[in-house]
């Protein structure tokens, strides 16, 4: 279990890494990528450092010592990098640490870490277990104090500096990815805090869990997948909606398939040869630039049906519940059936009858004429009134 | 110009136009066409009327003087504005300085207007004609450029605001 966790966490943040490097090699270099980047493989180095599996392999010849003191160097510099991430994310600059003041937190934490696993005289038990010299003990619970202080001390800067970013990111995903962030943050400071148990058990006994202990494992796993979590909502919440947009316009554009074809059977003048294209070319522009065709070429049979529309349409659906996409839908089928026996009704377009978007419903940009004419061709297939309303048409006009 | 080849050389012809094209943000027909008229050093007059069964949606009647452009005014939004674009294409390719004499029924429409003052009359009617097929394109991909958020050819996209951008500036942005 602790293991799976370890292994899983490490698997997570190094693939979130590599995920980061790709952006950045495609992109501008940016500082914050690459302190973010920086953190996420190291850390998860030094989760695979520190699993269990890892330091007991000293049956096959590691020294499991050293795996644990690598691990824990490699772990420091890890939040020395999420310190610098904190401070290039503060928005306030006058606040901002110096990169020399930085670095020379980052160097001075890491050589007192060493200083004092050399003092404590550590030894490797065979189960795994770090045995400080009789008088290492408290350089050893002070190096555990000196990690989770620092760990601490940088997640709170990073937790101060990304709690505006929450106010201020607009509603949505891109808040809620800060939000998962900040989450993770206040994990990761449970995780340090965990440690205190460490402290106490050195103190007390001089012995040390070499390896992360379950609980330390499962809540490095947790924080891991709440930065994952929080950087994918962020950046599929895109890729959803325009996925999502793509698909809505392929609907848009099979629904009036069936209108737009009764329409250009009738007036092949208005179909456009030269605009067809393949419907996935150009990604998702080949559904729009062959939705903005259909629409345009059914608003041009829409004008030339003027002519042959019927007045009294509206009127024989006067009883039916008000539904004006389904009266536009009545107009264009009498009138279809009007052009194929050159029936033309003088006064019934310069008369104003019913025409598009008369009642106030006039579409005024592309994205409401998409959906007046999805309206228009869904009842135009699918509404029994019209069969009915032909048959009329035709007991009355013979 | 029905074959494969004659319809890409087509589609490259008229996507070079349109990515010189200098096109106002935010987009209209109308201030397009007023852009226009400033760079050819000639007066552009819409002139909107009612549909007709007997004429076309679009005319482009080109004068000594200025340039007519009739459309129907009675349509929806999206629908006047392609009109337009189509009309203004044909200006933009230049299909007026080669374009028919006096018909389509101008007379009925602009009754003041001699025949004699009118070099071209060009009718949005089918597509059987080149300069037709030409000028429906390319009023569609002007569209189509509009609506992707590309009205200008090259225009630097402006930086945004940090506070914005915390998880796009750590994993780079999501745009698809």
């Amino acid at each position: 279990m602790s293991d799976l966790a370890a292994y899983l966490g490490a698997a997570v943040l190094m693939a979130l890494a590599a995920w980061a490097f790709a952006v950045e090699l495609r992109g501008g270099r940016h500082p914050i990528r690459w302190a973010g980047l920086a953190f996420a493989l190291l850390e998860g180095c030094s989760l695979a450092l520190l699993a269990p599996g890892t330091v007991g392999l000293s049956h096959a010849g590691v020294d499991g010592l050293s795996v644990i003191a690598l691990g824990d160097t490699v772990r420091t510099a890890a939040l020395s990098f999420l310190m610098l991430l904190a401070c290039l994310l503060n928005p306030r600059p006058a606040r901002r640490r110096s990169p020399s003041g930085q670095a020379a937190i980052a160097v001075s934490v890491q050589v007192a870490m060493v200083l004092l696993f050399v003092a404590a005289r550590p030894t490797l038990s065979a189960d795994g277990n770090l045995v400080a010299d009789p008088h290492g003990r408290w350089p050893l619970a002070a190096r555990v104090a000196l990690f989770a202080a620092y760990a601490v001390w940088a997640l709170v800067e990073l937790f101060i500096a990304l709690l505006p970013q929450a106010r201020l990111s607009p509603t949505g995903p891109l808040r809620w990815s800060v939000r998962l962030i900040l989450a993770a943050v206040c994990v990761g400071v449970v995780w340090s805090l965990w440690s205190y148990d460490d402290i106490i058990r050195v103190l007390r006994y001089g012995r040390l869990d070499g390896s992360e202990d379950t609980v330390s494992n499962i809540l490095g796993a947790v924080c891991a997948t709440l930065v994952v979590a929080g950087a994918l909502i962020g950046k599929w919440s895109v890729a959803f909606r325009a996925t999502a947009r793509w698909l809505r316009l392929c609907r848009c554009y099979l629904v009036m398939g069936p209108l737009w074809s009764a329409l250009h059977q009738a007036m092949p003048q208005i179909g456009f040869p030269e605009g067809g294209r393949p419907l996935l070319a150009g990604r998702p522009a080949g559904i729009e630039f062959a939705l903005y065709r259909r629409v345009i070429e059914i608003l041009d049979g829409r004008l030339v049906l003027r002519a042959y529309q019927h007045p009294a349409v509206a009127a024989w659906l006067a009883q039916s519940p008000p539904d004006a996409a389904l009266v536009e839908a009545a107009t264009i089928a009498t009138a279809l059936e009007n052009l194929r026996h050159g029936r033309r009704f003088a006064g019934s377009r310069e008369s104003g009858a019913a025409t598009i978007g008369d009642g106030g419903l006039a579409p005024t940009d592309l994205d409401a004429e998409v959906q007046w004419l999805s309206r228009v061709a869904w009842a135009f297939r699918r509404s029994p009134l019209i069969p009915e309303l032909l048959e009329r048409l035709r007991a009355e006009e013979g | 110009m029905g074959t494969r080849d004659g319809r890409a050389e087509l589609w490259r012809r008229c996507q070079t136009v349109v990515d010189r094209l200098d096109l106002p943000d935010p987009f209209d027909a109308e201030g397009f066409i007023a852009t226009l008229a400033r760079k050819r050093g000639r007066p552009i007059e819409l002139i909107g009327v009612p549909a007709r069964p007997d004429r076309p949606c679009g005319l482009l009647v080109t004068t000594a003087r200025t340039d007519l452009i009739i459309y129907s005014s009675d349509t929806s939004t999206v629908h006047r504005q392609h009109i337009l674009l189509h009309e203004a294409a044909h200006l933009v390719c230049e299909h007026d300085a080669a374009g028919p004499g006096p018909g389509g029924g101008v007379g009925t429409l602009l009754p003041h207007l001699s025949a004699s003052l009118i070099r071209s009359v060009l009718g949005r009617t089918v597509y059987t004609e080149p300069q037709e097929r030409e000028a429906e394109l390319i009023a569609t991909m002007i569209h189509h450029r509009v609506a992707r958020g590309r009205t200008s050819p090259a225009r630097p996209v402006p930086p945004r605001p940090r506070a914005d951008t915390v998880i796009e500036t750590i994993f780079g942005r999501g745009e698809v």
